[in-house]
């Protein structure tokens, strides 16, 4: 089978990054700008919560599922939230079936990372009997297509399905036993984090990177912010190497950004 | 992944091609900063297996504990504090190889804990650095004794 390469050729390479110097992009994108996003929530009937989510030609879909489980021994009060993320072939010829990927376990731990820390799940509440019941919540994350960013286009979709998932009333019974109800409440969502990744090359620093650019680019850093404002999570990402000061100029406009993409959220 | 992230900018990987340089950690015992603690001891490792190298890269983490910014977490502090930020430094060209946190920073924390960790880092630069020079200096100074002994021993022949 030929395995397509991960390589752009020396032309192209030059091309992207000169273009980036001159302060433009190779789809004609500012450097601060992001790729149009559209977002469809609840469109799988049976899931608890759905997002459809598309970044420029980037396009993924995430599910929330709840099940009843067992909570952990540490956190008897608290039910569990895991994120999984499924680079499937069908969104690129450098995904192949098989077991999760180096690529696939960091994006899943980035957006598990984001919610967890913004504590954006009130866990607490999804508690049903302490030490025994509560609700597990499964976000799964599958990318449909890969135009690069599948970051912060998998995390917005993640919380963008959390906000709009519903979660079935219960009733306990005197001998402990928990009937499911028709009813449903929203998903205890109390913040809404965003992450937004920067990618750098030849020392310019560029918001949503595209496939190509990423392919270009040497390195990358993910922050997320709560909706106050405060970082909750950070990444970098590839061999590329950042400069304290622009760490502190990528934190400002990540930090902005964030709050303008929070707005596409339902 | 991310520490060998950490330690490739530092490699002159162009000297080796088509060669895999595999390095293995072992973590003894996990009192918080095992990641910073390998990436320090893997550079070490790395100049000392002769690898050409940019400069030692440096790992340190600095945090918030109770609301007061802390350098180099033990478990309990990482596990209860408010915020975890290990990062990896170049020293000598001031790059940031490793960067990853969790938690919650306000931007001003962020800005502080940023140059927090990158001092601590400095001052890990500095024993590594004596590390290596002690071993250099041990060499050289069994290698004198040594020459010095076969000296006498042709006098004497």
């Amino acid at each position: 089978m030929v395995k397509a390469e991960k390589i752009l050729s020396e032309i192209e390479q030059n091309y992207i990054e000169k273009l980036v110097n001159k302060g433009t992009r190779i789809d004609e994108r500012s450097l601060d700008s992001v790729r149009e996003i559209t977002i469809k929530t609840n469109f799988i009937e049976k899931a608890n919560g759905s997002a459809d989510l598309t970044l420029g030609n980037t396009r993924v879909i995430v599910g929330v599922k709840l099940e009843l489980g067992t909570p952990f021994p540490d956190m008897p009060d608290e039910g569990v939230v895991t994120v999984n993320a499924e680079l499937a072939p069908i969104a690129s010829p450098f995904f192949e079936s098989g077991p999760p990927t180096e690529v696939g376990i960091e994006l899943a731990r980035v957006v598990d990372r984001g919610l967890r820390q913004s504590k954006a799940v009130d866990t607490k509440k999804l508690c049903i009997l302490e030490g025994e019941k509560v609700w597990i919540t499964f976000i799964d994350i599958y990318a449909l297509d890969h135009d690069g960013n599948l970051i912060d286009a998998s995390a917005l979709a993640a919380i963008a399905a959390l906000l709009t998932a519903k979660m079935p009333k219960v009733k306990v019974t005197k001998d402990k036993e928990i009937q499911l109800l028709e009813e449903t409440t929203p998903l205890p969502v109390v913040d809404r984090p965003i992450a937004v990744t920067l990618a750098k090359m030849n020392g310019a620093i560029i918001v949503d990177p595209c496939l190509k650019e990423e392919f270009a680019m040497r390195g990358r850093i993910t922050f997320t912010f709560t909706e106050k404002g405060n970082l909750c999570a950070l990444q970098k990402g590839g061999i590329g190497t950042f400069k304290p000061s622009e760490l502190l100029n990528a934190f400002e406009t990540a930090r902005n950004l964030a709050s303008q993409l929070r707005q596409f959220l339902p | 992944m991310v520490i060998r992230e950490a330690l490739e900018p530092a490699i002159f990987a162009i000297m080796f091609p088509r060669t895999a340089i595999d390095i293995y950690i072992e973590t003894v015992q996990a009192d918080g900063g095992t990641r910073c603690a390998s990436i320090t001891a893997a550079s070490l490792a790395l100049a000392d297996a002769g690898v050409p190298l940019k400069d030692l890269v440096a790992g340190c983490a600095a945090g918030k504990v109770d609301g007061t910014l802390v350098l180099d977490l033990n478990d309990t502090e990482d596990k209860y504090g408010d915020a975890d930020l290990p990062l990896a430094f170049i020293p000598r060209t001031k790059e940031v190889t490793l960067l990853q946190m969790d938690g919650s920073f306000s931007p001003e924390e962020f800005n502080d804990a940023l140059n927090l960790a990158i001092t601590g880092c400095e001052k890990i630069y500095e024993i590594q650095r004596e590390t290596l020079k002690k071993k250099y200096a041990e060499i050289s100074d069994k290698v004198n004794s040594e020459t010095t002994t076969s000296k006498e021993g042709d006098l004497n022949g």
